[in-house]
């Protein structure tokens, strides 16, 4: 019933400035993790323009410097500068991220509602995807790299198909459940064809879960394509990614520890910022949720 | 009866198939209504009430499905139609409101967006001249301000405005027969009368035959010139308003009636008398009790009752009823 309120007439001017500071405060999960998360890909975008240094270029004359004016976060085994690496791994990882999220978010989606429509298709799609649930991305990563050329290309399909049926899964319980309400038999009822129905009543209701299912997908695409960088079965190791990096520092930690903690501190952050946005945004587009948990 | 009859359905059976064995949910179940008029449908919960209104409209679902009968609008056979034809026709020739106006709105589009949709869908109108067209209906159901509701979200209403605009949405394109499914069942007392005046006041411009489902006899009694009651997918009486409520025939109807509150006359209530109720529940449809389907909680059965079905039998003209002993019964009452 606030949403009355706040569109009541004469409201005193200077009220669109108070009403984003009531928003943000009410929304702190939302600031945060927002402003967290765009300075990450700004810095990573903007890498070019913020970093000094190539972040391949070999300098092996200033190998394990510290962390200083010249080197922020210091220089790793061959004289890389670890800034720059780890802005521009941001970029990577950034890229991986989002497309595994969109990519699994748009076709778990679409075969979600599809299978949560349709009742003969149901046990079919359901039963392969309980297939594709069964394959670890680590295996499937490893399968592609040999079968395959290594790429970001690669981890993005290595790391979204096993993604693609936890959102399938999603989607076709919140139709089940959307299908049965009263407005679709109305629609219906009114003569709406089957398309329409599904574009027009049934997704815009079940958009909610799938956007912050995507945006926990996004998070821990992040940790997957660090994960198997690490493994050395991701990205080549001669592009900069956060699990690249890592994989290399931490045969260094002894000597040079700021190689792996920057890249894991960034890391870190970007999860956990991805986090609060999905968790907020859940708060945002289901009050009767937040106020339950 | 009438000579220009615009819904006519005859003998409808509808099926559900379930693991413990087949439920007939509509058992040759017939009634007409005619242009101007309204048809009032009666009878407890799971009596079959809805399932012949979506029968009508053919949005049974599996494991439901329309075994026999004919169900004609205006002469053509709606159970012969396709698929894309049906489709056609719900909601243009023929168009139902729900019982609860508060989930039968999608509640992601705004109410402008799902009037104009009915339009746009079935008289091809171009959005702008089919949100005009919706403005012009919220005005026909009162609703006032149109053009700021138009951009409003079902939950910025309130259940009475919600159900105005389903109206709204079922009368856009001035259908022949409007099936109104316990229209007033979710919304207080004095909004209730607003909603049934406002129907019986639309139907008088536009001419739309109403069949009116509700298990309140009063709603009925005010509104419908005809009343069928149903029991267990059986009609079991049919006659007009006036007679049926002074005379009724069947016991089940001197039961429903006699279960119907009234206001009490003394100050103090020692006249009221406590409510009657039917005992007993609607017997289940998987197996039938042979004979007469009321027999079971029929405070007159012979063994007859029990044994053999009643037919439907004109009793008194126009009064038809299927009970072996039609009119014995008196309610507490009177």
């Amino acid at each position: 019933m606030t949403d009355v309120s706040l569109r009541a007439p004469g409201l005193p001017l200077g009220g669109t400035a108070r009403r984003a500071w009531r928003f943000a405060m009410r929304h702190l999960t939302i600031l945060i993790g927002g402003t967290l998360l765009f300075v990450l890909i700004a810095v990573s975008v903007g890498a070019p323009f913020i970093a000094h240094y190539d972040p391949i270029a070999l300098d092996v004359p200033h190998r394990f410097r510290p962390p200083g004016a010249q080197f922020w976060f210091g220089t790793d085994n061959y004289g890389r500068d670890v800034f720059s690496r780890t802005l521009y791994g941001g970029r990577v990882s950034l890229m991986v991220a989002i497309s595994v999220a969109l990519l699994s978010g748009v076709i778990g989606t679409f075969i979600g509602l599809l299978a949560g429509m349709f009742r003969w298709l149901d046990p079919i799609a359901m039963r392969i995807m309980d297939g594709l649930m069964a394959i670890p991305s680590i295996l499937l990563a490893v399968a592609m790299m040999t079968l395959w050329r290594p790429g970001v290309l690669s981890v993005i399909i290595a790391i979204t198909v096993p993604e693609v049926p936890r959102v399938v899964r999603l989607v076709r319980s919140v139709v089940l459940v959307i299908r049965e309400q009263p407005y679709v038999q109305a629609a219906t009822a009114i003569g709406t064809r089957l398309p329409r129905l599904l574009w027009r009543h049934i997704l815009p209701n079940a958009l909610t879960p799938i956007i912050v299912q995507a945006t926990y997908i996004c998070a821990s695409a992040v940790l997957l394509e660090s994960y198997l960088g690490f493994l050395g079965v991701g990205i080549p190791p001669e592009v900069p990614s956060w699990g690249n990096i890592i994989a290399n520092g931490r045969t260094l930690v002894q000597i040079a520890f700021w190689v792996i903690l920057f890249p894991g501190a960034f890391l870190g952050v970007m999860v956990l910022s991805i986090n609060m946005l999905g968790d907020g945004v859940r708060d945002l587009l289901d009050p009767r949720l937040a106020r339950r948990l | 009866m009438q000579a220009d009859i615009v819904l006519d359905v005859d003998a409808l059976t509808t099926r559900f198939e379930a693991r413990e064995g087949a439920t007939v949910a509509v058992d040759a179940m017939s009634y007409a209504v005619g242009r101007n008029e309204t048809l009032g449908v009666v009878g407890e919960s799971g009596c079959g009430k809805s399932v012949t209104a979506l029968s009508v409209m053919r949005l049974i679902q599996p494991p439901g499905r329309i075994e026999s009968g004919r169900v004609l609008l205006e002469g053509r056979d709606l159970l012969a139609l396709s698929e894309t034809e049906m489709r056609r026709v719900r909601g243009n020739a023929i168009s139902m409101i729900f019982q609860d106006p508060m989930t039968s709105l999608n509640p992601v589009l705004t109410i402008g967006q799902q009037i104009a949709e009915i339009a746009m869908l079935h008289q091809r109108l171009s959005r702008k001249d089919a949100l005009d067209r919706a403005a012009e209906m919220l005005r026909t159901v009162h609703i006032p301000d149109q053009r700021r509701k138009l951009d409003d979200y079902p939950h910025q209403l309130s259940g009475g405005m919600r159900q105005r605009v389903m109206i709204a949405m079922a009368l856009i394109c001035a259908p022949k027969v409007l099936i109104a499914d316990e229209p007033t069942t979710a919304l207080d007392v004095t909004i209730q009368a607003q909603i049934l005046d406002l129907l019986a006041e639309l139907q008088e411009t536009t001419g739309t035959a109403i069949v009116l489902i509700t298990h309140d006899l009063g709603v009925v009694s005010q509104m419908a010139r005809r009343v069928v009651v149903m029991y267990a997918g059986q009609k079991v009486e049919e006659g007009t308003a006036d007679e049926l409520f002074a005379a009724p025939l069947h016991p089940y109807t001197c039961g429903l009636m006699a279960a119907t509150p009234r206001f009490a006359s003394g100050r103090t209530g020692q006249h009221r008398t406590p409510l009657a109720e039917i005992p007993g529940t609607v017997p289940s449809l998987l197996t039938p009790p042979p004979g007469c389907r009321f027999a079971p909680r029929c405070a007159i059965a012979i063994e007859r009752c029990r044994a053999e079905r009643p037919p439907l039998t004109e009793h008194r003209p126009a009064h038809w009823a299927a009970c072996w002993r039609a009119g014995e019964f008196r309610a507490r009452h009177g």
